[in-house]
Parts: C-alpha cells; structure tokens; sequence
C-alpha cells in the first residue's frame, strides 16, 4: 500500500479513472510473471496507517485491513481474477494487439479460488453487490471509521464502474480486433461467435 | 532570422497571386471544369513520374522485405515461403500492418465451420480408442488359459528333459555296473555299450508303448461286446466272434514275445538252446489259447 501511495503522489497512476492490474503494469515499477504461477497484485497492508487515496482500485488479493484502508479514504476496492492468458494479454498490451488475436474472454477461477471471488467480505467480483454494500457497514463498525458515502460523491460514476466477471480491459468486450495501425476496433458479426463471446458468467457462479 | 524573413516574403507573394487569378476569372464554372480536368490528366503523368523517382530514390541496395520493414509496411506482399501461408502469420501482419497488409481480417477469429472436421476426428479417435480395448478385454479373459499352457509347456519340456538325462544316467550307471570298474565314458568301449544299451531301452520303450495299445483296443472291445451282449440274444456266435477278435490281437503281442526271445538266443548261437526255444513256444501258445478262453468265460459269465 505504501508503494501505490508513492506511484499515486509521483503521477505514475491517473486516480481519476480507475486502476487495475493493467494500470499498474503500464506503470512500468510492477513486474509480474505468470509462467511463474503469479497471477497479479497482492496489495499488503504495509502503508494502511497513512494511505489516504480515494481511487477505485481491482487487485487479485487483498486482506481485510487493506480493503478497510482503502474504504475509509472513500474509495472502492475490488478484488478480481485474472487467468494466466489474460495476464499474458495485460502485460504488453500493446504487443497483444500487434498479434492480429481477438480480445479472448476471462476464464473463471479455479475451484481453489473461486470461493474467495465471491466472498462479499473479501469484495470478490463474483459476489452479490448488495451484500457488498453490507459488508462496508460491517467493517467500518469493526475498525471504527464512519463510512463516507460515496453515492453523494461527484466521482460516484468513475468509482462504481466495474468490469465484467468476462471483461480483461475496462471499455472492451471479448470478442473485439484492436488494430492499432489503423485505431479501428472489427467486431465479429457471426451468431455462434457473437454468442460465444457474450456469454455471461452468471450461470457458472457458485 | 534570415531565413524566416525570407519564407515570410514567399508566403506573402502566393497569396496574392492567388487573389489576382480569381478576380480575373470570378465565377466561370467552365473554365473551372477545363481547369480541372487539366489538372487530373496532370496527376496522372506526376503519379508516374513520381514512381519512377521513387524507384531511383531507393539505393540502399536493401531486400525488398527488409526495406519495407524499416519503413513499417507489411515485408512481404507477395509470399515466398510456407510460413507466409500459415494463419499466425497472416493475423501477426494484420494486427501490426492494418488494412495494407492486404490481409482479411475475418481469419483472426476462430473458424466455426471446421468444427464438423474436429468432431469427426475426435470421433473416430474414439471409435478407435474403444475397439482396441473391447480387443484387450476379450483377450484378457484367456489370459489365465495361455498363462496355463505356457507353464505346462514349460513344465512337460522340463520334465522330458529331465527323464531323458536321467534315463541317460541310468544308461551310464549299468554300463559302469557291467564293466564293474569306473570306465572313462569317453572310452570307446563304454560307448559301443553305451549305444547296445541305448537300442535295447528304445526297443523296451517301443513294445511297452505297443502293449498299451493293444491294451486300450482290448478293452475298447470288451465294452463293445458287453452293450452288443446286453442287446443280443444269440449268445455262442457272438461269443466265438468275440473270441476270434481278442484273439488276433493279443497274439500279435505274444509273437513278438516269442520273436524276441529266439533273436536273444541266436545272439549266443547255442543250438541245445533253440530246443529249448520250442519248448517256450509251446508253452506260450498254450498260455495264449488259456487265455482266450478265460475271456470267453468272462464275457459269458457277464
């Protein structure tokens, strides 16, 4: 945490809009390797006492007392997984582009996690919103912070904005050819492709 | 400073010049279409000089693909390898090239309609899959059969093997016996005894495997003639009938009996001894015909 306040006060992250996983590797600061079974951010609790950013922020684990870190300076944490060849697509974006490869959909996780990613107190993207909601009154009660109320926040939009359970970049659905020689997105008009990239991950969810 | 007073006078002077042309013709629509129909045909001889130009331009002596490599355009147009076939490929150019790369950009999602080929194989795949082990199956129940034959194949080559060594030995033993000091077996003496022996233990064994012969044929008959008796009603043919079967055979038996017995005489060449043999012979057919009748009142009697 003490490192994402540093990349936060030195400019290295735009707060404005909201940070995940590919924000932080564009940043340059944050290596990961997925052939190496990392599969992205572990925000610790190091710099807790002293963070006061208000972002809205998706790592791939977080503990409790980071996540009420994060809340009691008003922003919104998420955690969310990422399948290794959607890491790979992350890490050099600009290289997965040039590949001519469609953007593919992200896998869910496996039997292992997927219990973690759809625990509310862990703020899994797999979880009911609600009982999210409930869970931020829960632990500003046990850590003793009040709350802020971020629907009367003017970045309301920009921190309730979250990706789909299928979504890898924020504004981009599976399925989408990027060609950044010619800044044009193709998007595939076959039904059994189409059908086959908006699945929806609801029918899978624990 | 200079340099820019000068580009200021230049673009000063177009401009005018521009304005003092379109006073003069002001608003003649005919004269623009000539102009502009001037203008294309114009374009077109500077489209061609152009290319000419450039072509002399280019000295670097560089490859072709390495030359549009620099200037980032797709390297190889027309493909010259394999490998510029391959779909990785050709998406690999799209997505660094764009639209110039001349590729159709409907490769880079999945085909859908290969999926019946894929089907297909994977089908046959499993058809393949199961016959060989509905194979395995129905030769795994006569495993335990061939496990079985393998070890009494196994047991009967080891027994052979062992009698023949021990009727050897045995072979050995009585030749030592008969000399009665131990005689190198190498000796040549040993050996012509040796092979007497041999011959005479082949003989034994060939009359013992004719006896059991005859002796399974013997009783082949008798339970012949028990059905036939409980069936018949005519008792003394059938008895004389039977007789004379059971007689040819054993007789046969006897002969080489008696055969044998002259052949050990005449190997001794006594002649008191062949009077001797007559004797035998006598008794023997004798034996032979008591015999026969004891069956004849055996098989009456039952």
């Amino acid at each position: 945490m003490l490192y994402l306040q540093k990349m936060i006060d030195t400019n290295r992250i735009d707060v404005s809009k909201p940070v995940d996983l590919v924000a932080i590797l564009n940043t340059g600061l944050y290596k990961l390797a997925p052939d190496q079974q990392q599969f992205g951010v572990n925000l610790t609790d190091d710099g807790a006492d002293i963070f006061n950013a208000k972002i809205c922020i998706e790592v791939q684990w977080a503990s409790e007392l980071v996540i009420a870190a994060i809340e009691r300076a008003g922003g919104v944490i998420t955690t969310a997984y990422y399948d290794p060849h959607s890491l790979q697509a992350m890490l050099n974006t600009k290289k997965f582009f040039e590949r001519g490869v469609p953007i593919p959909r992200r896998m869910i996780p496996p039997p292992d996690a997927i219990e973690y990613y759809s625990d509310p107190s862990k703020r899994g993207y797999l979880a009911d919103p609600e009982k999210v909601s409930e869970e931020r009154l829960v632990l500003a009660q046990k850590y003793g912070y009040n709350l802020p109320k971020i629907e009367d926040d003017p970045d309301y939009e920009m921190l309730t904005e979250r990706k789909d359970p299928r979504q890898i970049f924020y504004g981009l659905n599976p399925g989408w050819l990027v060609n950044l020689r010619d800044k044009v997105i193709l998007k595939p008009q076959e039904e059994e492709l189409v059908k086959y990239y908006a699945q929806k991950v609801g029918s899978l969810r624990v | 400073m200079i340099r820019r007073d000068f580009i200021k006078k230049l673009t000063s002077i177009h401009p005018s010049l521009v304005s003092i042309r379109t006073r003069k013709s002001q608003i003649d629509v005919e004269r623009l279409e000539q102009e502009s129909s001037t203008v294309e045909v114009f374009d077109e001889d500077a489209k061609l000089r152009e290319e000419e130009i450039d072509k002399k331009r280019n000295k670097s002596r560089l490859r072709l693909s390495d030359r549009n490599i620099l200037f980032e355009n797709t390297p190889y147009l027309t493909p010259t390898s394999w490998h510029h076939g391959t779909i990785k490929y050709l998406r690999k150019n799209y997505g660094r090239y764009g639209e110039s790369s001349g590729v159709n950009p409907s490769i880079c999602w999945p085909n859908t309609r290969n999926d019946c080929r894929c089907k297909e194989k994977r089908i046959q795949k499993e058809e393949r899959v199961r016959a060989r082990q509905e194979d395995i199956v129905k030769k795994m129940e006569k495993l335990e059969m061939w496990k079985q034959d393998l070890y009494n194949r196994m047991a009967k080559k080891e027994s052979e093997a062992k009698a023949a060594k021990e009727r050897k030995e045995r072979l050995i033993e009585e030749v030592r016996r008969h000399f009665g000091y131990t005689v190198d077996p190498r000796d040549e003496r040993f050996k012509e005894m040796l092979e007497k022996k041999e011959k005479e233990q082949k003989k034994a064994m060939k009359e013992a495997r004719r006896k059991a012969r005859d002796e399974k044929i013997v009783d082949r008959i008798l339970k012949k003639k028990e059905t036939k008796k409980n069936r018949s009603d005519t008792e003394c043919s059938g008895n004389m009938h039977v007789a004379f079967q059971i007689g040819v055979f054993p007789m046969s038996v006897y002969l080489v009996q008696l055969f044998d017995a002259s052949l050990k005489l005449a190997m001794f060449k006594e002649l008191h001894k062949e009077l001797e043999v007559m004797a035998i012979m006598l008794i023997w057919r004798k034996k032979f015909y008591e015999d026969s009748m004891k069956i004849q009142q055996q098989a009456v009697g039952k």
